[in-house]
This record gives structure tokens, C-alpha cells and sequence, in this order.
């Protein structure tokens, strides 16, 4: 918006000589020059006039005037000059008819002319000074105008968007009382609206002094950070390289699984052709389509898809297909038959991960799908080790260092408090950090432990 | 069985603390401000609060001194929670009231030694 309003504040600015250059302001400069003799400038000034406004008639006549000033003397005409010598018959000499015509015209026809203009006391009517003025006023407050126009749209906008913002309303979780959008803790009881996710400043100024690019804690899912399972983890690679059959992981929320199946999607691609479905798709159709889409494959015009397109395309790729398939619980009857059709495929394994309640109902609804599957892996909880680990990574993703600000007595808290569940884990660190700032402290956990942290985090340690 | 009233902003702590205290056999209360922690003691007379320092609106020092100054509630016992260590936040706590003071984060089996502890279970 300033941009526009500055180009074209620069345009009219380019543009203002020439609208002020008139043939009434060329007329005057002419007649300015044509009192201080300057006739040459005179008629310049007027050729100017006319050409911006043919029609100018004060121009017409001064430049007329001049012309017979600035013409040759004509031969002393007979007539005028006996009504001159009548008065003194006696005083008739040849000299008379040598004197310059402007001169004789001067005392001659000054009074007969039209134009007033070359009294003195005539002046100030034909300075038209006052009209150039108007005219550079009347510029002037059109720009004025044309930004204050703007200014005003702008402002209007700006309103109507808050006004927009403020039609947006969030209910309170613990009293669900209705409070305007942008408001960050609920009218009536007081209770936090909005999570602890904009960057206050002094949040800003607590990640820079430990180097952090942003909050390390957020339940993002991050499958380059996975750490842990690794018993778990290794059984399955295994079983996935055998390509014996297929495989569940199960668990209770945030133990996860989501991390696992992603981190397996993305480690095993060139090995396989993977893809990661968050969760069972509501009909064999639906899922036909997302893997095609999934693998660009090209859809038939005629007909829709069906399972032999995906398994011509399995073995032109001469690779394994496997199906990564988040939040298997979820799946209804509609999802038993592409799950037991497209497991019967030689070349294609599943890997399932849900809650803990996805075997039992594999069981029931699909008992030959349950009998294909070699493996069952249930995931509980890191180890203390592993949740250091899971700390330090998520430190150091985002440029920090080791498990600054933490103690190991404060890691060791945390993986009790949050018993090793990573999603936990990841609340308790970030409703830690979240008072840590509020207090402008720099080492979590007791003292002796701090001693473990490095010097320049333990030096800005105390509250200024 | 002993009533705790728990007051703490962030509603996954509540969770954790709520499943905590509930295994080993407490009622547990939430709130999610001071302000709201006030009505919740005049109407369910916890007998403890395990309460957090930083609260949006009335912090938990302000809180702490107004229940320990009035008659009726002042024998209700508050464990405050801080991320703080430093002894004279702990002295604050203390003058205005507290019976307690544990730091975060805090290993779970000490906050329950703590709760027994004012709560006179041995």
C-alpha cells in the first residue's frame, strides 16, 4: 500500500510543472519582457502561449502589438503628418520624418491600444499571479485528497478485518463461555483460550540466550527425531525385510506409534514403494484413489480402478508395496475387504499401528487378515535413557545444546512425571520451559546437578 | 478420602497430576485460575491445594494469602509448585502462608510424601 502511495505521490510530482505551465502564465512572463524591452522573449513566451492555447486573444493581440513595434519603418505616411505640423506649420523640418516609428506610435497610438496591461497602474489587474497560486493550491490539496482517500479505504479495511476477527468467537473449554477471538484468556472464568504457541518477546529473548530457534516441545510429530523402542524397532525391521507378512504396532496415546509408522515410511523408501495412510479409508474405492494418487499412477478413463491396476503397478516396479496404516482401530466393515484383498498380494505387506483394541477387532472382523500378520509389537513407554535422548534431540533440533537448560536430576523428573510416554514427556518439558520463562530462569532442576550444564547457561542463570 | 484441589493454567499437567493423586486414592479438584480456584474452595472445602505459582490474573502468592487469612479456610494446607529454587521465592511462599513448597519438575513420589505429610497419613 505505501508503495502505491508513493509512486504516485512521484507521478504527480513529475507531472506538476507541466500542469502549472499556462498560456495566461506565458503571457505574463512575455509581458514582464516586453516592459524590459526584451521583445525577442516576448514573442518566445507568446509563441509558447499560443501554442498551449490557440485562442488565447490577449496573447494574439500583445504578440500583434509587438510585431508592429519590432517591424521595419514604414515610409512617413503623408496624412498623419500635416494633422502633426498643422498646429505649427512654421516648425516643419525633413529631420521629422528620420524619428524611429515606435516612438511617434508610442505617443501616437499608446492610449488607442487594447491592451491595458502596459499602464503601471493597470499591473496588478493583469498579473494574474493569485490565479498561478490557485492553480499550484488546487494541485496541491487533489494530491491531499487522493491520499486521504486512500488512508481512509485502508483504515475502513483494516477495521473490517478486526471486526471480521472479532465475529469469531472461542469457547471456553471450562466454562464454555463464549469470548472474542482474539482473546486469550476467557472473560468469565479466567481460564486460558489459546495455547501457549505465539512467540512472546520474552519468550524470544529466552530462546536466544539458549541459542533456540523456537520451542523444542511442541507435540509436532518429527519422524527424523524418533528415538527409542529399540528392541521393538529392530524386530520389526526384521520381519519387514523377510517380508514373511504383516505386522501390528499397537499402544496407548502418544506412546508413538504415529513417529514409528512415519519414520518407517520415510527410512524404507528406497527399498520399497511406501506409503503412510493416516487412517482407514471409508471403501476399497477411496483407498484405490489414494494410493493411485499417492504413486501418480494413471488413471483409466473408462472404468474406474481397481485392484489389478495396483498390482500391474507393484510389479512393473519390481519393488514391494508397503502400507503403512496409522489408527487401524478406526477401521469399519467397508475397510475389511480392501485389507484382506490387497493383503492376499504377494508383493504387498501392511504395517498396522493403532490402540491397543485394534487386535481384538482385526480378530473379529477379519480373522484371515489377523492370520497373515507375524508380528505384534506393543509400545509402552521410553526408558530413562531413551527420554534423555528424546530430549537432547529435540534440544539440539532446534540449535540448542546437550539437554540445556536441564539437570539430570530435572530429566530424571520428567520421564517420572510423564512416566516415559513421549507425548507427555514432551507437555511436562513445555509446561516447564513455560514457567522458566515466565521467571527468566535458565537452569532447571537443583542446584548440585546444575554444575553439569554448561558455564555460559548456568552464568545466565540468575534473575537479573 | 482427602480432597485436593489442584490449580494450574496448563490443562495436561492437570491430567497428569489429576491421574497421579487418583491412583493413590485422592479426589482431585481443577481450576484453572486463582479466580476460580476461590469459588471452588467456598463451595467443595478442599483439604489441601497443591497450587501453581504463575497463574493468569491473581497470582499464587496473592491467592495463598487470602485463603490463609481468613478464618474459614485458613486450616486448608497449599503445596505450591514453582519452577522457582531460589530460597527467597521459597521464603515468600512460606511467609505468605504456604505449608509447603516443591519445585518443578518434581519427582511424583516426593509430591506424594509432601501431600501425606500435611494431610497427617503417616
Amino acid at each position: 500500500m505505501k508503495k502505491y502511495l508513493l509512486v504516485l505521490l512521484l507521478v504527480l510530482l513529475f507531472i506538476s510543472p507541466a500542469l502549472s505551465q499556462t498560456a495566461e502564465e506565458y503571457y505574463n512572463r512575455a509581458v514582464n519582457k516586453y516592459f524590459l524591452g526584451d521583445n525577442d522573449g516576448a514573442i518566445n513566451d507568446l509563441n509558447e502561449s499560443l501554442r498551449l492555447d490557440p485562442g488565447f486573444q490577449k496573447s494574439t493581440d500583445l504578440m500583434s502589438e509587438i510585431k508592429k513595434d519590432t517591424a521595419p519603418t514604414p515610409p512617413p505616411a503623408p496624412a498623419p503628418a500635416p494633422q502633426v505640423e498643422k498646429p505649427k506649420p512654421e516648425l516643419r523640418i525633413p529631420q521629422l520624418n528620420l524619428r524611429p516609428a515606435p516612438k511617434v506610435k508610442e505617443e501616437v497610438k499608446k492610449p488607442e491600444t487594447k491592451v491595458p496591461v502596459f499602464t503601471p497602474q493597470r499591473m496588478p489587474q493583469v498579473t494574474p499571479i493569485p490565479q498561478s497560486l490557485i492553480q499550484q493550491l488546487l494541485f496541491w490539496m487533489l494530491v491531499v485528497s487522493i491520499l486521504i482517500v486512500l488512508l481512509v479505504i485502508r483504515l475502513f479495511y483494516v477495521n473490517l478485518k478486526e471486526a471480521i476477527e472479532r465475529r469469531k468467537y472461542q469457547v471456553c473449554t471450562e466454562c464454555k463461555w463464549s469470548n472474542p477471538g482474539e482473546s486469550e484468556f476467557c472473560s468469565k472464568c479466567g481460564a486460558r483460550l489459546k495455547p501457549w504457541t505465539g512467540v512472546s518477546a520474552a519468550q524470544r529473548k529466552w530462546y536466544s540466550k539458549l541459542g533456540w530457534k523456537r520451542n523444542p516441545f511442541t507435540l509436532d510429530i518429527m519422524p527424523d527425531l524418533f528415538t527409542g523402542y529399540q528392541t521393538q524397532v529392530e524386530a520389526i525391521l526384521e520381519k519387514i525385510h523377510s517380508r514373511a507378512g504383516h505386522i501390528l504396532i499397537f499402544g496407548n496415546k502418544g506412546v508413538g506409534k504415529t513417529t514409528l509408522l512415519k519414520w518407517l515410511t520415510d527410512k524404507l523408501k528406497d527399498e520399497f514403494m511406501t506409503i503412510y495412510i493416516p487412517r482407514p479409508t471409508e471403501n476399497f474405492d477411496e483407498l484405490l484413489e489414494f494410493m493411485a494418487d499417492h504413486f501418480k499412477l494413471k488413471k483409466p478413463k473408462d472404468r474406474h480402478l481397481t485392484i489389478y491396476d495396483i498390482e500391474e503397478m507393484v510389479s512393473k516396479t519390481h519393488k514391494n508395496l508397503l502400507v503403512l496404516l496409522d489408527e487401524a482401530h478406526e477401521f469399519t466393515e467397508g475397510f475389511e475387504r480392501p485389507l484382506r484383498t490387497l493383503g492376499d498380494i504377494n508383493g504387498i505387506k501392511f504395517v498396522l499401528g493403532g490402540l491397543p483394541e485394534v487386535r481384538e477387532k482385526i480378530k473379529k472382523v477379519s480373522p484371515p487378515f489377523y492370520d497373515r500378520i507375524v508380528l505384534e509389537e506393543k509400545l509402552e513407554h521410553l526408558t530413562p535413557e531413551e527420554t534423555h535422548n528424546l530430549i537432547q534431540k529435540r534440544i539440539e533440533s532446534v540449535g540448542g545444546s546437550g539437554i540445556v537448560p536441564f539437570t539430570h536430576e530435572a530429566i530424571e523428573n520428567i520421564f517420572k512425571m510423564s512416566q516415559g510416554i513421549p507425548r507427555m514427556l514432551l507437555k511436562v518439558c513445555d509446561w516447564i520451559i513455560t514457567d522458566a520463562i515466565r521467571h527468566d530462569l535458565y537452569v532447571i532442576g537443583s542446584v548440585p546437578e546444575a554444575a553439569a550444564a554448561p558455564e555460559e547457561a548456568i552464568k545466565g542463570e540468575e534473575k537479573k | 478420602m482427602s480432597k485436593i484441589l489442584i490449580i494450574d493454567d496448563a490443562p495436561e499437567i492437570v491430567t497428569i497430576l489429576e491421574d497421579l493423586l487418583n491412583a493413590k486414592g485422592f479426589e482431585t479438584l481443577s481450576a484453572s485460575t486463582a479466580e476460580n480456584g476461590l469459588s471452588q474452595v467456598s463451595k467443595e472445602r478442599p483439604d489441601l491445594i497443591l497450587l501453581d505459582l504463575m497463574l493468569p490474573g491473581m497470582d499464587g502468592f496473592t491467592f495463598c494469602k487470602k485463603i490463609k487469612s481468613e478464618a474459614a479456610t485458613k486450616g486448608i494446607k497449599i503445596i505450591m509448585v514453582s519452577v522457582l529454587r531460589d530460597g527467597k521465592d521459597k521464603k515468600k511462599g512460606f511467609e505468605v502462608g504456604a505449608d509447603d513448597y516443591i519445585t518443578k519438575p518434581f519427582n511424583p513420589d516426593d509430591l506424594i510424601l509432601s501431600i501425606n505429610k500435611q494431610l497427617g497419613n503417616g
